[in-house]
């Protein structure tokens, strides 16, 4: 049994938290069965406040106050850096696009511990609030379809999990701050000066509307409704000319089935918790949106759900769920480790392109041109196809041989990740380490093998069991034992995406 | 009432996907469905006929006499009294052992023994995909490993007593396991650390349900290579291994 402390950050449009959680990774093997490393228990040890994102006179997120506020809530958690092994800083929704993220994030890497992943991006927000609301794992229980719905002060990120499995996700490119307002205001004037709009607010503007005008109450009940019966529409699959589609961060994904319910979380869910909330409360379209969004999900007849304290959905999730653990059996060189920030590149379509070694070469190759042309990366983790379970000796030996030819002959690679899902990491190795001998001193007597030298000449890394639905990096930790004789290891393992480019 | 209530909702059918265990068939009045209990029936067959059969002679032919491997017997003489009297399956005769004794290099670190056990089909299904994996594994290891030797009717202390005549410091037998109504192609291999004729069954380390549905043969071979080394290092197999966890 080993436990993990983890950290979990959200750097929103309009709020900024983190949570510290502790998981506890067991070996769940039945006795006699080859180890099965598995995460048994999150529990959450500390949440922070919820504090309004420090902005810049200039409307920029301010990474220099971010970083003070986020260090003084590692202080009052009594929480070292260092003692923080893995979790998740992100800079969500419309903020990830800011023009200053990248320099939040950088501030973020430095109160990272060995393995906290800093991303940012509307997929990842998305799974995230899912699993940290809990509708997965309903999903998972009641086999039922569920779409989890977070509203952020700039998007909407959605994600539909059918029997605990993810479907999709999508990015409506709207949120609560898509127009805010003067301060002072209260809930009971009729008139609310606009004092910002952004560029999706426009498409839910009057034409012609401009900063400094004022809107009716009426008014701006009638703009909530209008964005509210979108989504529902957006839900009902229906009204594919729908202003959202063409909203600048709208994203969707093909695939989709009916959801059975709807749950509600982010920032903007917790007015619907509590009635008596200030609807204008953040000067912004959030209450509204809210309101209106609830009552067109009450006339559509669809079931909807908020579950406990929706606005931490989010940070809960990249605390609790960024991390996976590989298979145990796996293999390795230790002092590559632990390796962060690794480009994820699939160069396979599928199985049939493992059969031959020319071909496992050139498609090896020609994924990296197109990632990285002037050859400045040195680590690059490649996932294959998925492989039958029951793949023979000769076939998997034969993979295993173009695999090395190809790491030999892209000798810049060092170490050679690889990546798969099915329990085979161990054997892959094996033959990997096997193959590249034979291909570097093809006259050595076999079983003269002297592992030092081919370690040094191919340093490798194979790791199996890791779901990576998507995901462009991984961040790979340092093993950690389940058994003091070192026969059941694990590594955690975080996929990421990133939005600005290398990292 | 209905000839044909299956059950059909999405949660049973997700639910079912998740084991081999016979749930969600269905019903038809108090009975299963036809067709599961044909399945069932057929199930139960062909673990009865993986008890009853034997090691195919091609795969005799193209697994073991092709690579010189040694084929013995246990001390019974037929399958009929192999599974009548089980201590005799743990055996091999005085001359057997004389036999092996000139065939096969003694004094390794390893010797391994493929026994057919309870399932000559787990044996045929895994040996072959399993053994190279081992044997590759052990080279790379500068582990040394005698020539496999193949058991007719063996058991599982039947690898104890020919690796303790070939004095090798460790054994590893694999062997068909017990089948079950889920699959009658698992494989285990039993792991010993100086094995002798007074080794018991808490000496022995086991990795089981090496099958096509459990840890794939070739990933299996490659993590009794790790357990090996480890067993070799700490000079002690089962459950003293297991305490020094």
């Amino acid at each position: 049994m080993t436990t993990f402390l983890s950290v979990g950050i959200d750097v929103g449009t309009t709020s900024t938290h983190l949570t510290f959680t502790r998981l506890t990774v067991v070996n769940a093997a039945l006795v006699n069965q080859s180890p099965l490393p598995k995460i048994e228990s999150r529990e959450i040890i500390f949440q922070s406040p919820i504090h309004l994102t420090p902005l810049t006179s200039d409307g920029v997120i301010d990474a220099q106050s971010v970083f003070k506020l986020i260090e003084a809530e590692y202080e009052r958690a009594e929480i070292k850096r260092e003692d923080i092994k893995v979790g998740a800083a992100i800079v969500t929704g419309e903020t990830a696009l800011k023009r200053n993220a990248r320099e939040v994030v950088e501030q973020l890497c430095l109160l990272s511990g060995d393995l906290v992943a800093v991303s940012a991006g509307p997929h990842l927000e998305a799974v995230l609030s899912a699993r940290g609301s809990g509708a997965v794992a309903a999903s998972a229980q009641n086999c039922s379809t569920i779409l989890n719905i977070d509203i952020g002060g700039g998007t909407m990120n959605l994600a539909l999990y059918k029997n605990g499995a993810l479907i999709s996700t999508h990015c409506l490119g709207i949120g609560g701050r898509c127009f805010q307002f003067k301060h002072g205001q209260s809930a009971d004037s009729e008139e609310f000066e606009v004092s910002a709009i952004n560029e999706s607010g426009f498409f839910y503007l009057p034409a012609g509307f401009k900063i400094g005008e004022k809107l009716k109450c009426e008014q701006l009940t009638r703009i909530a409704n209008l964005i509210a019966s979108d989504v529902v529409d957006f839900i009902n699959q229906k009204g594919d000319d729908t202003k959202l589609k063409n909203l600048p961060l709208t994203t969707f994904e093909p695939d989709w089935s009916s959801p059975d319910e709807i749950w509600l979380c982010g920032g903007i869910a917790e007015f619907l918790l509590d009635e008596k909330l200030n609807r204008f409360q953040f000067c912004d379209m959030g209450g509204l949106i809210a309101d209106a969004l609830l009552s067109n999900l009450k006339t559509a007849k669809l079931n909807f759900k908020i579950p406990q304290q929706p606005i931490r959905a989010t940070v809960t999730g990249a605390g609790m769920y960024s991390m996976q653990v590989s298979g145990s059996t796996i293999d390795f060189d230790i002092e590559h480790l632990p390796l962060r920030n690794v480009p994820l590149l699939r160069p396979f379509e599928d199985k049939s392109q493992l059969s031959d070694e020319d071909e496992i070469v050139d498609r090896i190759k020609s994924a990296i041109e197109r990632i990285d042309p002037e050859m400045r990366v040195n680590t690059i983790a490649f996932e294959l196809p998925s492989l039958e379970k029951s793949l023979d000796y000769n076939s998997l030996k034969q993979i295993a041989h173009g695999l090395a030819a190809a790491a030999i002959k892209i000798a810049r690679l060092r170490p050679f990740v690889l990546v798969l899902q099915e329990d085979l990491g161990m054997a892959l190795g094996q033959l990997f380490r096997l193959s590249s001998q034979e291909i570097l001193r093809p006259e050595a007597e076999p079983n003269s093998g002297d592992k030092k030298n081919a370690v040094d000449s191919c340093p490798l890394i194979v790791l199996d069991g890791i779901t990576t639905t998507d995901g462009d990096f991984i961040d790979i930790g340092k093993p950690v034992s389940l058994d003091s004789n070192g026969i059941a290891r694990t590594v955690p393992v975080v996929l990421k995406t990133l939005v600005f480019g290398n990292p | 009432m209905s000839a044909d209530s299956k059950a059909s909702n999405h949660d049973a059918a997700d639910f079912s996907s998740k084991t081999p265990a016979r749930v969600a068939v269905g019903r038809a009045g108090t009975r299963p469905i036809t067709s599961a209990w044909l399945k069932f029936r057929v199930d139960h067959a062909l673990a009865r006929d993986a008890i009853s059969s034997e090691l195919d002679t091609d795969f005799i032919q193209k697994f073991a006499v092709a690579n010189g491997y040694p084929i013995v017997q246990s001390s019974v003489a037929s399958k009929d009294e192999f599974i009548q009297y089980p201590p005799r399956g743990k055996v091999v005769e005085e001359k057997t052992l004389a036999q092996l004794r000139t065939q096969c290099s003694s004094g390794n670190d390893v010797q391994i023994v493929i026994s057919d056990g309870l399932s000559a089909k787990a044996v045929e299904k895994n040996a072959a995909n399993l053994l190279p994996m081992i044997v590759d594994g052990l080279k790379m290891n500068n582990i040394s490993c005698g020539l496999p030797v193949i058991v007719r009717y063996g058991r599982v202390a039947v690898g104890d007593q020919i690796a303790f005549a070939l004095t090798s410091r460790v054994v590893i037998n694999l062997i068909g396991e017990r089948p079950g109504l889920s699959s009658a192609e698992g494989l285990s291999a039993y792991i010993t650390y100086n094995p002798s004729p007074q080794t018991i069954s808490s000496d022995r380390t086991v990795v089981s349900n090496i099958h096509e549905r459990g840890t794939p043969a070739v990933e299996a071979g490659a993590y009794i290579v790790r357990l090996v080394k480890t067993i070799l290092e700490r000079k002690v197999s089962g459950v003293e291994l297991q305490k020094l966890s």
